[in-house]
């Protein structure tokens, strides 16, 4: 008998503890349990850095690859596993020790959220273009749900509509994939890589058309994003910041990768991609501006930041794709802060229109605070982290004498800090005495999630090196077709 | 209503585009289908899979495709049915309300119902667990067998407005199913001669080939894969009659 640690674990222990849910509900202990295995298996990814860093985990399932499915776990991989899992922890300990509405405590939250992260862990893990889709469902389908979870008018029109552009766009992936196995009888990815290039080029056209409009959808690129600002209004606040957090980083984390290892020479596919996310990033900060909404205000902002991750993602040097890397890992901290603080406001005042919000900053001190402090670090201002990331993708930009992406990222910050700030004066204003509901003070246990996200924050944009080395490794990892082909294929 | 007017028309061009371009691809696709899409090649994964079947010993090569050799897709697939069904249990407990009531549980029956069913009820039962069973022999397996066990309750549900599958129990049911799934997979990533999640742990000599009990694991993963999708679908339909009687009993 042998006990060693896989990726499997990443998978099937929250896929295990989601069917014993009964077991939990018996014994009162959902919430707990949500939260202690996030944060267990964050701690595993943790662990395995040094493992990983010397070399690439492949693990088999059944039988070897270019057969069977395969979990891949190299640098990025972990990368994004190790955020999926922090994310996932921040959240369900939020919601447990935070007070949240029963309907975020029940057994289907319980549920949904583990199975939301499980599956957008099997998505980075897999090396298997069918199990990808296995797990773009259950992503899917979690994600349909956990929009509804309120029960509301607003939420269920907000799932339902979730439920169709999502199982739309899941249909375009699938159509791709059964393309792609029509053509080649392959189904790894690896193996797809190599026979890719002898698909008649009209044929590669269309299965990339498919895939970038499937995906495209998914990761909320524009076009393709006019649904987001529906559902992030209509869904708790607490699952918009998974939402942001996770799911639209797992998307595009596929749609990269898949772009990088299918294509031998990704010049085109490049372009096509910088230019889907500048367009994103100006469109969503333009539309921003006009919100009156918190939360529709984050979910443009949050498409902004999307934009801004693709089109350095898209360039592929390999300081922009590190920077981009940094910029994902900021950009959860700062949405899950950001949403979170949403969730803490809307119980204290009844909506989160502009207006109410006026004079927030007298009843809820610490959160106005930590709002200024978010906004800061989405902005990119020096002590905190997302100055770091957006340095590094600017200087990746600039070291290869391209300049108008350069100009587009700060006319972007620009206007973020245009609207950013409208909102920090609203909340500094003084107080419209009517609209507050309830005052039952500052739980400091509330904040207790919140204040480590903010911690995290300065923390990484005083001693970036802290992950400096990891990041630029796992861009090379996601940059380096050959090497994950031939640590596949042999 | 005011409100709306001006969204819909917002969405309008949406759609209009949406359908121009899907419209596109579909000639795309279909032109391109015919001209390469028919020559597939012919050492693709599904004809390896096929060649290398007599080393599971499972008689019906399609389980063991997906059983073992993609049996993570199948856990997989378990998963999201799992969620559909957590999905449809929530929102159709204690009843939304606006749905319509469609049919009236306290009503009788009509007879034909009552006595076919009668009639169905053991047959359905013994056909679905026969294929549940008999998976790695022949056509069929758990997810096939589950439906059909699933819908023999579901026929007693309407013939007789007093039987009630046990929510609870069914999830007790199901939960044990899933895991059981979960536990045999970590159990082949434990022992040696496999190390690997889902691998075939138990013997499964090839001389044994065609018998019931034979292909290792297979069958008895199959099996948890049968009692999972018959209490999930079986809690589906339940909580539909559910919601409607429900909705049904506010109005009288």
């Amino acid at each position: 008998m042998t006990f060693h640690f896989t990726p499997v674990w990443f998978i099937a222990i929250p896929l295990l503890l989601a069917f014993l849910a009964p077991l939990w509900v018996r014994w009162r202990v959902l919430m707990p349990v949500l939260f202690s295995a996030q944060f267990a298996l964050f701690a595993l990814a943790l662990s395995w850095l040094p493992t990983v860093r010397i070399a690439p985990v492949l693990e088999t399932i059944v039988i070897a690859p270019p057969l069977g499915i395969h979990l891949h776990l190299d640098t990025v991989a972990l990368l994004f596993v190790t955020l999926f899992s922090f994310a996932g922890a921040v959240v369900s300990g939020f919601i447990w020790l935070g007070n949240s509405a029963p309907h975020l405590r029940d057994r289907p939250a319980f549920i949904l959220i583990l199975l939301l992260i499980a599956g957008s862990n099997g998505m980075v893990l897999t090396g298997d273009i069918f199990n990808l889709y296995v797990f773009i469902e259950i992503v899917g389908v979690s994600a349909y749900a956990l929009a509804a979870l309120r029960r509301d008018k607003t939420a269920l029109e907000g799932g339902l509509k979730y439920l169709i552009v999502g199982s739309v766009a899941a249909i375009f992936i699938l159509f791709a994939i059964v393309l792609l196995y029509l053509q080649t009888g392959q189904l790894n990815i690896a193996a797809l890589a190599r026979a890719f290039a002898d698909i008649p080029a009209q044929m590669q056209l269309l299965i990339g058309l498919l895939m970038l409009i499937g995906l495209g959808i998914k990761a909320e690129l524009f076009p393709f994003n006019f649904w987001v600002p529906d559902i992030y209004r209509g869904s708790d606040s607490e699952i918009t910041a998974l939402y942001s957090g996770v799911l639209v980083k797992a998307f595009l984390f596929v749609l990269f990768h898949l772009t990088f290892i299918l294509l031998a020479d990704p010049t085109v596919a490049r372009n096509w991609l910088m230019a889907l996310g500048a367009i994103t990033m100006i469109v969503a900060e333009l539309v921003a501006l006009r919100q009156q909404d918190l939360r529709r205000m984050l979910a443009y902002s949050s498409l902004g930041q999307v934009g801004l991750i693709t089109l350095a993602l898209a360039f592929a040097s390999e300081m922009t794709t590190a920077g981009a890397l940094f910029h994902v890992i900021n950009h959860t901290l700062i949405k899950l802060l950001l949403f979170l603080l949403a969730a803490l406001m809307l119980r204290q005042f009844a909506s989160l229109k502009l207006a109410d919000l006026q004079g927030l900053s007298r009843t809820m001190p610490i959160a106005a605070g930590l709002f200024v402090l978010a906004a800061l670090a989405v902005l990119g201002l020096p002590p905190l982290s997302g100055f770091v990331s957006k340095l590094w993708i600017l200087k990746g930009f600039s070291a290869a004498q391209t300049f108008w992406p350069i100009a587009l990222i700060l006319i972007a910050a620009l206007i973020e800090a245009g609207y950013y700030f409208r909102w920090i004066r609203t909340f500094y204003a003084p107080t419209s005495t009517s609209t507050r509901i309830q005052s039952d003070g500052e739980r400091i246990l509330n904040y207790a999630p919140l204040l480590l996200i903010a911690g995290l924050l300065i923390v990484l944009g005083v001693m970036p090196f802290l992950l400096e080395d990891w990041l630029t490794q796992a861009a090379q990892a996601l940059l380096g077709r050959e090497a994950l082909l031939n640590a596949v294929l042999g | 209503m005011n409100r709306r007017i001006p969204l819909r028309k917002r969405f309008r061009v949406h759609t209009l585009l949406l359908i121009a371009l899907c419209g596109w691809l579909l000639m795309l696709h279909l032109t391109l289908l015919l001209n390469h899409g028919l020559n597939a090649p012919l050492n693709g994964v599904g004809d390896i899979y096929l060649s290398r079947n007599a080393e599971t010993a499972s008689a019906n090569a399609v389980t063991t495709v997906v059983v073992s050799y993609r049996g993570f897709d199948t856990l997989g697939e378990v998963t999201v049915l799992f969620l559909a069904a957590t999905g449809v249990g929530m929102l159709f407990a204690g009843g939304l309300g606006a749905t319509p009531a469609f049919r009236d549980r306290n009503s009788q029956p009509n007879e034909v119902m009552v006595t076919g069913t009668r009639l169905l009820f053991p047959t359905l039962l013994l056909l679905g667990i026969y294929i549940v069973l008999h998976g790695h022999l022949s056509p069929g397996g758990g997810f096939q067998g589950g439906v059909i066990v699933a819908t023999a309750f579901f026929l007693r549900m309407i013939a007789d407005s007093n039987f009630n599958l046990d929510h609870a129990q069914l999830g007790w049911v199901e939960s044990f199913a899933g895991s059981s799934f979960v536990l045999f997979g970590m159990l082949g990533l434990v022992f040696v001669t496999t190390a690997s999640f889902l691998g075939n742990f138990l013997p499964h000599p090839i001389a044994a080939m065609g018998q019931l009990v034979s292909a290792g694991v297979i069958p008895l993963i199959y099996l948890f894969v049968g009692i999972k999708v018959g209490a999930e679908v079986g809690a589906i339909f339940q909580d539909m009659l559910e919601s409607n009687s429900a909705s049904s009993a506010e109005e009288h």
